[in-house]
């Protein structure tokens, strides 16, 4: 084959190649940009939620908090109470319904899970069974 | 650019007259006789060839006919050797003489090998070439008497470039628009390239960017790790946050003057009863929690977890 013949050609549809492989690169590499783009935005967006929940559900001072609740009513209206590997057993007699009030804000309150919340009523007073965890 | 071959071939001596001529090789190269040029030689202090060959045709004005010319300027010793030609003329003889335009690589003028002209050389039966004054010139054969014509070969061949023919010679597109295609083509690619470039340094340093952001949290580091603690964190949410709604709906109630009867919360049920002055009053409250009428005064929430 004459390349020589061809030059004019060649030079032509070699230039033409090197333009579309070069937008080929520059679409290639703006579509990985875009999707890094994406994927950074969503690691920090996770790492944010994750961090978030993180800081409320493993609150380092909980136990301190939950052994509070002990004291946040007078000692006879506290039937039970004991706070063991990171585990609240605890039940209330005698409750009035402002007792009752400021003890299920305060619970409700805090970042704990709650086992068991068995609340009933005797006609007078209210009595609490709880169990939570942490 | 130049396109010139480097490889040498075949050199065959071209006259207007445009005798056959006899090609062993695919390309050759040409070398015109003065017939298909016109030149001049002036002492003028030109440092370069640029220069010259801008002036060419101001020097060669009065000399030449009607038509289309091109200028070719060669320094010698005193100053230059301005040369016009006609690339269509030239492309007459190729044809005349059975020469393809493609297969033509350099052009010579036999100016350049002026030394090799102190003998002539036959051009044809009645013509040949010889030096008169320092200038190879056509000239009937009579004229050298005896003397002995040598043939023309490849010494002939000058030290220095030849021209290429600057007419479309069968190609698809002219060379000047090919050129121009082509520099637009090799410009856009280079804006491409350095855009691509450009985002591909980009990607790197969203990557150093994650990499230091990461670098803070270490557990977090794979997206495996990250989506199984966001898993367990959002289900402790998304639960307990239903314990909490269902406890403010109840005491929502509450606060319009109902009694809680009973309520337990366990980890996959809520319930509670409620003593409310009018349950039908009741129907609105959370989606997610069903209300059951169980007597005149009575109602029963109920809620999964």
């Amino acid at each position: 084959m004459n390349f020589q013949r061809y030059k004019i050609e060649i030079l032509l549809a070699s230039s033409l190649l090197f333009m579309v492989l070069a937008l080929g690169y520059k679409s290639i590499s703006s579509a990985s940009l875009n999707s890094s783009k994406e994927e950074f935005a969503t690691t920090k967006q996770e790492i944010g939620q994750i961090v978030a929940l993180q800081e409320l559900w493993g609150d380092k001072k909980i136990t301190k908090k939950v052994k509070a609740l002990e004291t946040l009513l007078p000692k006879d209206k506290v039937h039970t109470f004991s706070v063991k590997s990171k585990r609240l057993n605890a039940s209330f007699k005698a409750l009035q319904i402002n007792d009752l009030n400021r003890l299920s804000n305060k619970i409700t309150g805090l970042a704990i899970e709650i086992d068991r919340f068995n609340l009933s009523n005797d006609g007078k007073a209210y009595r609490l069974e709880l169990k939570c965890k942490w | 650019m130049n396109f010139m071959p480097n490889s040498k071939k075949g050199l065959v001596l071209l006259d207007r007259s445009g005798s056959s001529v006899r090609v062993a090789s695919e390309m050759i190269d040409v070398m015109l006789s003065p017939t298909l040029y016109t030149l001049k030689q002036e002492s003028l202090e030109l440092k370069y060839q640029y220069q010259a060959k801008k002036l060419a045709p101001s020097v060669l004005d009065d000399l030449l006919e009607e038509g289309e010319y091109e200028y070719s300027a060669i320094k010698e010793d005193g100053g230059w050797l301005f040369i016009a030609y006609s690339p269509q003329e030239i492309m007459d003889a190729l044809l005349r003489s059975g020469i393809e335009a493609s297969q033509v690589g350099a052009i010579y003028f036999a100016q350049q090998s002026k030394s090799m002209f102190n003998n002539p050389i036959a051009l044809d039966g009645a013509m040949a070439l010889g030096l008169v004054d320092d200038v190879v010139t056509v000239m009937p054969k009579a004229l050298f008497g005896e003397r002995r014509f040598l043939s023309f070969d490849e010494s002939f061949r000058p030290s220095g470039g030849g021209v290429s023919l600057s007419i479309d010679k069968g190609a698809m597109i002219a060379k000047k628009d090919a050129i121009v295609l082509s520099s637009i083509f090799i410009l856009l690619g280079m804006l491409f390239l350095f855009e691509g470039i450009g985002y591909s340094s980009a990607v790197s340093e969203q990557s150093s960017s994650v990499e230091v952001l990461l670098e803070d949290y270490p557990a977090l580091q794979s997206k495996y790790s990250r989506d199984s603690i966001a898993a367990k964190y959002q289900k402790r949410d998304k639960n307990e946050r239903k314990k909490r709604d269902f406890l403010k709906e109840v005491s929502s109630i509450v606060r319009y003057g109902g009694v809680v009867q009973e309520l337990e919360i366990t980890s996959k049920v809520m319930r509670a009863k409620l003593e409310v002055k009018n349950p039908s009053s009741y129907n609105s409250v959370d989606k997610s929690i069903k209300i059951k009428k169980l007597d005149h005064n009575m109602i029963e929430l109920e809620a999964k977890v």
